[in-house]
């Protein structure tokens, strides 16, 4: 077939996924249909409730602005896209009304795909609809985002991971087909047993002619009848809700999902024409998706070796990568991971704990605690960590101490040997409790730590700075908070040296802007061209937030609480230390994000990012995000007088 | 004004080939202006955007290499109605210019003649607006090669581009925009004004794609100016032949 005469244009199509599965052939009759927009600032290009979308828009150059106008016509921005990214594709699936308002931030251009050809697209290829599948989940989300002020990546209702296991299965598939119907002047009480007996969570009300008139949940019942204090002999009507919605058998999953989440609704009415065929429940989608987190949860602590443990690696890591694609919050999400985590942790710990009474070594000899450290120990994992950890135990007896030692060594390294196999590689430091140095007795460690903060140099502060963002996981919680309070009281004391000290190790990173605010990137090498996230951009929080939350004495060991509480203490500028907080939840999506691509593309997982590779928006906000590190930085150095202090 | 006064030449030339026998291209060209009217919204109406690539720059002894074109309707780009056509020159190619559009001569040997060419873009073309960056010299070779093949030159309205963009964008009064300081209007210069990423620079439809993404912007900037209309177009970037 004759190639497409405009290189540049099948170029950049071809580099936007999911059009980066097409085959030669089918880009090329794919692009052909496309048609080139441009829309200039401040041009209204969707409209809310407006026609339906005619197209799905790809940006090819600028930024759009997505939003919602509420009753009372403000605005709330939902999100903004640029170049590569779509919009559009909700309406056009739906074959509704626009949800949102789209409008060109930037002088835009815009690729536009007549619908048709989208959905015939969406209809013939995997990639197409799983992709859409997500944006769909996302701009549900979005909608979600502005009224309720939270986002439900991960709700009680499991809505993590919907968007997966919902594509390409039709209402029908999931709907119940026997619904529970009752007339009106039914009283509650009865209409209650008849949900109880059939097990189900909730009652139409339908009329002589039988057209369903309401409908009666089960968390109705609670809310407004048991919460109302309503006669049990009252009739269903009374209290039924008669905003009836219904779906289409034939419809997808999705779009059920979508209908409750935009209504608020737990129940969709499933009808043919007049017919009602079945009744969809929050609940049904839930359990389609089979991979909520909370029955990963229950499958990690039933797991009675660590065979079935490293089983369960796979799915942990695609829940991992579905809530942190879902998006939200850096703070919630990484919270979320170290959740499971340290479930995982504490049973390894049971299952070395069986196997070291399997192998006759006995019972520990005492009481100990496992110390999460660095960003484990912050709650602030991501998708690629090596494992830090180390451990404490209860002073053994006189004269059995070798024992003792030898006995959680050992245990140490069944743990980490767990860990490994789960995909937590060893710590090339051999910062792990099966190491003699990270292994050590409860006195020990008080000794230990009085010291590193009493003699400030080199290798005693990098120590610290490893270990004190320690976190007690099991089984003796309280040597934790105990050696914490010691720590605490140890280096506090306003300007402290050692904290001095801590504060001046913490300023080695600069985040790399320059004099004119241009990113400094790296000049040679393998990493040319790019900035290193984690290094010059991460750390330096994290090590503002230790500094400063040692020397208030602060029990927690997040970075984003710590930060808090540092605002709300007014050592330093509390618009500041704010500022820094955002920057560092927006690098670590910047981080998360990165390394999803880099696994999507079966590149190893680094920190090093090529600025030029990002958005305008991104680009922005990153040089945000480092101006306001720096600003915080300055402020540190100020608040313990660090260029006073010699060089160690 | 300016489409009255196309309209009286149509007017003319039709009432002067009246008893002529003319070929479809040739009858479908001379009602290009029906239908069309001032007051129209700019975004609305039909145009082609097209680029010739040519030998060299001298009008009268270069020869056209190929053709490039596309359509802009509803202000929107066609990339399904693309017009893209080598030309054979009927004589050789010299290597200079060569390094400039990357044609090698054996890519136009066995390509169709001027005229050929010529026939099937007026058929494309139909009675769109005609729209190029600095028109006259790529209408030079259009108007010759109609008046050779039927007596009068094309009839559709013809933009320039660079008279557009000129009237939209005027020089700075004082000094002097040291981006652009050698030829501000050039398409080179626009290109990297407007920041345009798409197309590749000289190859006709790649400097047509171009000059189309241009021709968006100015559209936009004539409605922002409130001046959207047909007339107001013609009126800041018409082409106006020179009489011959």
């Amino acid at each position: 077939m004759l190639q497409f005469p405009l290189p540049r244009v099948l170029e950049f199509v071809r580099g936007v996924a999911p059009f980066s599965a097409l085959d030669e052939g089918e880009l090329a009759a794919v692009v052909k249909s496309m048609k080139i927009a441009f829309f200039p600032a401040g041009e209204a290009i969707l409209r809310m409730g407006g026609e339906p979308a005619l197209h799905l828009y790809l940006v090819h150059s600028g930024l759009v602005r997505v939003h919602l106008s509420d009753e009372d016509g403000a605005e709330i921005l939902v999100d903004f896209r640029s170049e590569g990214e779509f919009f559009g594709s909700v309406s056009l699936l739906q074959g509704k009304q626009a949800l949102f308002n789209v409008t060109a931030e930037e002088d835009v251009i815009a690729f536009l795909l007549p619908a048709e050809d989208f959905k015939a697209l969406v209809e013939s290829h995997l990639e197409f609809k799983r992709h859409f599948a997500y944006s769909l989940a996302h701009n549900f989300q979005g909608s979600h985002l502005s009224s309720q002020g939270d986002p439900p990546y991960c709700t009680d209702r499991g809505l993590i991971n919907l968007d997966m296991s919902l594509i390409g299965r039709s209402v029908s598939d999931l709907m119940k087909r026997d619904v529970l119907c009752c007339p009106p002047d039914t009283p509650l009480k009865e209409a209650a047993q008849a949900m109880t007996r059939r097990g189900v969570s909730s009652i139409v009300i339908s009329g002589d002619d039988q057209g369903p008139l309401g409908i009666l949940t089960d968390t109705d019942m609670r809310s407004r009848v048991l919460a109302g204090g309503l006669d049990a002999q009252a009739p269903v009507s009374a209290v039924m809700s008669a905003d009836l919605k219904s779906i289409e058998p034939q419809v997808y999953a999705y779009d059920a999902l979508l209908n409750m989440t935009r209504h608020n609704l737990s129940h969709l009415l499933v009808s043919e024409g007049e017919r009602l065929v079945g009744i969809i429940s929050m609940h049904d989608l839930q359990r389609a998706t089979g991979s909520a987190p909370l029955g990963i949860i229950a499958d990690i602590d039933k797991s009675q070796s660590v065979e079935q443990l490293a089983e369960l690696h796979r799915e942990v890591m695609l829940l991992e990568e579905g809530l942190l694609r879902q998006g939200g919050p850096a703070k919630k999400l990484v919270g979320l991971i170290a959740e499971l985590n340290d479930r995982l942790t504490l049973r390894l710990l049971h299952i070395a704990e069986d196997r070291m009474r399997g192998q006759g070594r006995g019972d520990p000899p005492g009481a100990y605690c496992w110390l999460a450290l660095g960003s484990n120990g912050r709650r602030e994992q991501t998708l690629t960590t090596d494992q830090d950890n180390a451990l404490a135990f209860a002073d053994p007896e006189p004269g059995a101490e070798e024992d003792t030692k030898r006995w959680f060594l050992d245990f140490g390294e069944q743990v980490n040997e767990g860990l490994v196999r789960f995909g937590f590689p060893r710590d090339l430091a051999g910062m792990m409790a099966c190491q003699p140095d990270w292994c050590h007795s409860y006195t020990e460690w008080r000794t230990k730590t009085s010291w590193w903060i009493e003699h400030p140099f080199d290798r005693t502060l990098l120590k610290a700075s490893m270990f004190f963002d320690f976190r007690g996981l099991a089984v003796d919680q309280g040597f934790s908070r105990e050696l914490r309070a010691m720590v605490n009281q140890a280096s506090k004391g306003n300007r402290s040296l050692f904290l001095r000290y801590l504060a001046k190790n913490g300023l080695y990173n600069k985040p790399p802007l320059g004099f004119l605010r241009q990113f400094v990137v790296e000049k040679g090498g393998e990493r040319k061209n790019k900035l290193d996230l984690k290094n010059k951009g991460l750390l330096p929080v994290v090590e503002f937030a230790r500094v400063l939350a040692l020397d208030l004495g602060l029990t927690t060991t997040n970075t984003f609480e710590r930060l808090e509480a540092i605002a709300r203490n007014e050592i330093i500028d509390s618009a500041v230390v704010e500022d820094m907080s955002e920057a560092y939840s927006f690098l670590m999506l910047l981080r998360i994000d990165h390394h999803m691509q880099a696994r999507a593309t079966g590149h190893e997982p680094d920190n090093h990012i090529n600025p030029e590779q990002l958005n305008s928006l991104q680009r922005k906000m990153l040089k945000e995000s480092f101006a306001a590190i720096a600003r915080g930085q300055e402020e540190l150095a100020m608040h313990y007088v660090t260029d006073q202090l010699k060089d160690i | 004004m300016v489409l009255a006064a196309a309209r009286i030449k149509n007017y003319l030339t039709r009432a002067f080939l009246a008893r002529r026998d003319l070929t479809n291209t040739a009858q479908n060209n001379l009602i290009a202006l029906e239908g069309l009217h001032a007051g129209a919204d700019v975004r609305h109406l039909d145009y082609v955007v097209f680029d010739l690539e040519t030998s060299g720059v001298s009008t009268s002894e270069d020869r056209v290499l190929s053709v490039g074109a596309i359509r802009v309707s509803g202000g929107l780009i066609d990339l399904d109605s693309c017009f893209h056509q080598y030309v054979n020159p009927g004589q050789d190619i010299s290597n200079d210019s060569v390094t400039l559009h990357g044609i090698k001569p054996d890519q136009v040997a066995q390509a169709p003649t001027l005229d050929k060419v010529f026939h099937d873009f007026m058929g494309y073309a139909g009675s769109s607006i005609l729209v190029a960056h600095q028109a006259a010299f790529d209408m030079h070779f259009l108007q010759s090669y109609m008046k050779r093949r039927y007596g009068f030159p094309p009839q559709n309205l013809v933009i320039d581009t660079l008279t557009l963009v000129r009237s939209l964008f005027p020089p700075r009064p004082f000094g002097y925009d040291e981006k652009f300081a050698a030829r501000p209007y050039s398409l080179d210069s626009l290109v990297q004004h407007f920041d345009i990423k798409l197309g590749v620079r000289h190859t006709a439809l790649g400097d047509a794609l171009i000059t189309a993404l241009i021709l968006q912007r100015l559209l936009a900037r004539l409605v922002k100016v409130g001046k959207g209309e047909l007339k107001h177009l013609l009126s800041l970037g018409g082409f106006q032949p020179k009489k011959t």
